[in-house]
């Protein structure tokens, strides 16, 4: 919704933030983009669900055409959805129309290299995995989102289609978005895990926001501040994502979910104050793009500088062990709905029934990500 | 983070790669020598040190071990399964403080040898705590990373210097991710 906002250029949303309420248009825009983008290019339907009785129970699926263009497909869904997706469990009627249009088939496909073996959920608390935030942020459930590609180990896209082969191939059609995705970028915790980048396009997406993955959890940043004023037109540019701003940006962060959540908190982001070189203020300086190929780097101490033993002393109660306990708490906001009507959208949608197919993955990446946290338990007084 | 304080050791040449880091370092020294005898005496500002400019003392605080840490055990305790604690009485030839005892760490000589290897502490080395903003900038990055808030490694990944807080309700922590 944020992208689409951008991608509008509401001035209602850069006065207003996180304030903003969105007018039924924009959100049936925003919610085509989402459904456009996970269609096959040789499809022309999207399929939208709804209840067919009560939330959990049988589903009923619209299919609307979009041959026409993406208008007719805007009007369609700003018909049905009082109905479907502004009534309970409409994320995942979001999930399922987005299975359905991508096809459940070809998603399993999509997801079945993954961790979680082509299951949009996983671990014992069906938490969300990247196959599912790849389908919907992106249109295809791919489970990677580093920098490179596994097989060739060169340098790619996550989620950003390539315009040129499409646009050579004839007029473009109704899934390719302008920006060849919605332009939504995403940090991951796995980078550190995988000893690799995210893909830059992901990084630094066409507009200032972002998903944070903090290992089993999603939560939302980004920016309300309008692009550069001379970067109109199709390429806006925001300093945020160029990491050209100069002293300290605000940006907004969401976590929806219970016990930190649901929040909303204006963060400064501010560069280190000693880097202001010649007198002049610092820049929030971004992260550089990804070599063409995968680069191993390992800075060992020289001789004269100072490591650490791994041991740490506090005098005051720091917050490690609680964040480690949040982070088994904390769920996304898919998984809970998945979990109180005990539904699965790819082995529903495949006719296999509930519950059914491969045993989930135990042991989530909240196990792993403990074992990070106790090590840096203090030694003294806990916290 | 900035109530802790963390246990550091100086980096030295290993004996295996002492000889095929000379001549890197003889050239690099050679480059660079006006710039190092500039250096020379402000180890802790610039995040070098040698054992003359290396903090005799520590300061541990609470939780710390007493007694002090020998570098030289620290550095083999994969082989031998000994972390170089030294108690505080044992360091023989070491100088006693007015009531007969052998202080912490803060008195500790450099002529006090260590229990476990025999080797002097002046020669093999010790350890120090130093706290959050006194470590050099790429261990205080490194130490923010695995004990800070989650996020703000996660927000690193993309602006790798940043200085992440709330710009309102100051008292709050870090949102969770």
């Amino acid at each position: 919704m944020v992208a689409r906002c951008h991608r509008t250029r509401d001035a209602a949303f850069f006065a207003q933030g996180p304030d903003f309420s969105p007018p039924l248009r924009l959100l049936a825009a925003a919610l085509a983009d989402v459904l456009l983008q996970a269609l096959p290019p040789d499809a022309a339907v999207v399929r939208l669900c709804q209840w067919a009785d009560a939330p959990g129970g049988a589903v009923a699926i619209d299919e609307l055409p979009c041959a026409d263009g993406r208008e007719a497909l805007e009007a369609g869904l700003l018909r049905c959805l009082p109905g479907t997706l502004l009534c309970p469990g409409a994320a995942a009627l979001l999930v399922y129309s987005a299975v359905l249009t991508r096809g459940a088939a070809t998603v399993r496909e999509d997801a079945k290299w993954g961790a979680s073996r082509g299951s949009l959920v996983v671990g014992p608390m069906h938490t969300c995995s990247m196959e599912l935030v790849s389908l919907l942020c992106g249109g295809r459930a791919d489970p990677d989102v580093l920098a490179y590609d596994p097989a060739t180990q060169r340098r790619r896209s996550a989620w950003v289609r390539a315009k040129a082969p499409v646009e050579a191939a004839g007029p473009a059609p109704a899934w390719l978005l302008p920006h060849g995705s919605l332009g939504v970028g995403l940090l991951s915790q796995s980078e550190r895990e995988a000893q690799q980048p995210v893909a830059d396009d992901l990084k630094s997406p066409a507009f200032p926001v972002w998903l944070l993955h903090g290992g089993d959890h999603f939560t939302t940043l980004f920016s309300a501040d309008p692009p550069l004023g001379d970067s109109l037109g199709d390429t806006p540019r925001y300093p945020l994502v160029e990491g050209s701003v100069v002293g300290a940006a605000t940006a907004w962060h969401w976590n929806g979910l219970p016990p930190a959540g649901p929040r909303m908190a204006l963060l400064s982001l501010a560069p280190p104050a000693k880097d202001g070189k010649d007198g002049k203020p610092a820049a929030l300086a971004a992260a550089k793009p990804a070599p063409e190929t995968i680069r191993t780097t390992y800075k060992k101490p020289k001789e004269g500088e100072v490591r650490t033993s791994g041991y740490t002393a506090t005098t005051a109660s720091v917050g490690v062990l609680p964040v480690y306990q949040s982070a088994l708490w904390v769920q996304n906001v898919l998984a809970c709905l998945f979990s109180a009507c005990d539904l699965d959208p790819v082995r529903a949608c495949a006719g296999r029934g509930r519950g059914s197919g491969a045993p989930r993955r135990q042991g989530s990446t909240a196990e792993r990500r403990g074992g990070v946290a106790l090590r840096g338990r203090p030694r003294g007084e806990g916290g | 983070m900035a109530a802790w304080r963390f246990e550091v050791v100086l980096a030295v040449k290993e004996a295996d790669e002492a000889t095929e880091a000379a001549e890197a370092d003889e050239a690099t020294e050679a480059a660079a020598g006006s710039e190092a005898k500039a250096v020379e005496g402000a180890g802790a500002a610039v995040g070098r040190f040698d054992f003359r400019s290396f903090p005799a003392e520590g300061g541990g605080g609470e939780g710390a071990p007493a007694g002090w840490r020998c570098r030289s055990c620290y550095a083999t305790r994969f082989k031998t399964f000994c972390f170089g604690i030294n108690p505080p009485t044992a360091d023989a030839g070491a100088s006693t403080s007015e009531g007969g005892g052998v202080s912490a760490d803060a008195c500790v000589s450099a002529d006090a040898a260590c229990v476990h290897c025999g080797v002097l502490r002046r020669t093999g080395g010790w350890s120090v705590w130093l706290p959050h903003d006194a470590l050099p900038g790429g261990w205080m990055r490194t130490v923010t990373s695995r004990y800070g808030p989650p996020i703000v490694p996660l927000l690193r990944t993309k602006w790798p210097a940043v200085h992440v807080t709330l710009a309102t309700e100051a008292d709050a922590a870090l949102p969770s991710v």
